[in-house]
């Protein structure tokens, strides 16, 4: 189970596990933002690279207009899989 | 035990109940058990990936024997050596950092071995974690 939604106060909250199947239905949530958001990781269980390469096309698309991805939340293993991938010198990460 | 996957994303659901059911009656801890989960999902992802048209089917096994986790991807059709993708430098700058290419990578970070080798027209995967004693 994945779920993406995008909250009045401008946060993007994800829940459940972020896999090759579900990176899609991220994609079409973060494309459609053009604008600096930031990301709840709070509920998120779960990423592989494929949630990874969506969130890294989206920081590199919105870099081009000096826009950045804040995130704040993560558990640790999600929190890992940044590290591993050395996401964590790309994204804002609290 | 053993899995065996359809070719297709949709699959990678069944990956992460297998995991669950193995663990039963095994001393493992939730990082050992993301780290499978990863892993599994990583290769699955690749042999679908790299031969989307193949329409044999993925076998995956696993075991623990003496404190090894030894989990072996099987995956008929032409040869893909897994192992000899090029590490991924992670300290390069945005610009430079293209998107994809990390799955094998996160393998290698999260367990101790991987070995690869084809033989009868199929590709072996082979991945083992050390666990504590």
């Amino acid at each position: 189970m994945f779920e993406i939604s995008l909250l009045d106060n401008g946060i993007v909250k994800l829940n459940g596990r972020l896999d090759a199947a579900q990176a899609p239905k991220a994609n079409e949530v973060l494309e459609k933002l053009n604008e600096s958001f930031t990301v709840d990781f709070t509920e998120l269980e779960y990423i592989s690279s494929a949630g990874l390469g969506v969130f890294l096309a989206t920081r590199k698309r919105l870099a081009e207009t000096g826009h950045r991805i804040k995130m704040f939340g993560m558990n640790k293993h999600v929190g890992d899989v940044f590290k591993y991938a050395g996401m964590h010198q790309i994204f804002d990460i609290e | 035990m053993n899995l065996i996957l359809a070719r297709s994303i949709d699959e990678i659901d069944r990956i992460f109940k297998f995991t669950k059911e193995f663990l039963i009656g095994h001393k493992i801890s939730k990082k050992i058990e993301y780290s499978i989960n990863l892993v599994l999902e990583e290769i699955f992802t690749n042999c679908v990936k790299h031969n989307p048209d193949g329409n044999k089917n993925i076998f995956i096994s696993m075991k623990i024997s003496k404190n090894v986790l030894i989990i072996e991807i099987i995956d008929e059709g032409k040869a893909f050596n897994t192992a000899d993708i090029p590490d991924v430098d992670i300290d390069k700058p945005l610009e430079e950092r293209k998107v994809g290419g990390l799955g094998i990578h996160l393998v290698k970070q999260t367990m101790d071995k991987l070995d690869y080798n084809y033989r009868d027209g199929k590709n072996h995967i082979i991945i083992k974690k050390y666990l504590e004693t």
